[in-house]
């Protein structure tokens, strides 16, 4: 059976339906403002964020003459190049402008307390709590980014 | 036959209504989520400054820090935003599709 949509003078309107229906389905036809859900990315953030938790809450329990930087260095460096690697990930993930921002914010965070603590060589256990609350608090948006990009799957 | 452009579009539009209801939820719970860790980590930071357990310098540079974790979690809000708008534009673009490829076959 032949159905005709239009009248005879708009018969060009069914040629353009049918365009439109071939440039859909040739391309995929989907609207893409976020990147794709990475499970390696959200598995690496929540261990880096793990790493970093026990870095602080090592560094808080300990008596205040084991609080010296020199004990921790090799768990800062660890942390700080976790950072850097999700950094240089989503870096070249296509639309992930929030995320590096997010992780750059963690990042430059993360090495000012470094940084801290390294030329102070120690620090109080208010101090300590304040740097490990705001940490928490930095990874917290990025983790919650990725986990989004799940929902639009 | 005619192309009832009037329900595509009230389809369309159900399908995008549908989309952003469920994920309002989580918009609405993330912020106040971050607004309540917000305030114990600033009842923190005050408390430790009137007990001078930390320095004016520590104090303010931890109250600039709170600008940043605040930028950081609009960026996450702008993301969850985000996902809901291409799941939204996404499905009524399908409800589109689905309504002209059932038109064309019947052509």
């Amino acid at each position: 059976m032949n159905v005709k949509i239009f009248p005879r003078k708009f018969q060009w309107l069914n040629l353009f339906w049918q365009l439109l229906v071939i440039m859909m389905c040739t391309s995929s036809c989907t609207v893409q403002l976020v990147p794709p859900y990475d499970p390696e990315i959200e598995h690496a953030i929540i261990d880096a964020a793990r790493q970093s938790d026990r870095l602080y809450m090592e560094m808080i329990n300990a008596p205040d003459d084991k609080k010296l930087f020199g004990i921790y260095k090799d768990k800062y460096l660890s942390v700080a190049v976790e950072i850097n690697s999700l950094l240089l990930r989503n870096e070249t993930r296509p639309k992930a402008d929030h995320i590096v921002s997010s992780i750059t914010k963690l990042k430059n965070f993360f090495f000012s307390a470094m940084e801290d603590h390294k030329k102070r060589e120690v620090l109080n256990n208010a101090e300590l709590i304040l740097y490990h609350e705001q940490l928490k608090a930095f990874w917290k948006p990025v983790l919650v980014e990725e986990m989004a990009l799940k929902k639009a799957m | 036959m005619t192309l009832n452009i009037d329900e595509v579009l009230s389809d369309m539009l159900l399908a995008v209504k549908s989309e952003v209801k469920d994920d309002w939820v989580i918009i609405k719970g993330s912020a106040n989520d971050f607004l309540q860790s917000r305030k114990l980590r600033l009842d923190l930071l005050a408390s430790f400054r009137i007990n001078n357990q930390i320095s004016e310098e520590f104090f303010m540079a931890r109250l600039d820090d709170e600008k940043h974790i605040l930028e950081s979690e609009l960026h996450a809000i702008a993301i969850i935003s985000k996902v809901t708008a291409q799941k939204a534009a996404n499905a009524a673009m399908s409800v589109l599709q689905k309504t002209v490829m059932s038109l064309i076959a019947l052509i």
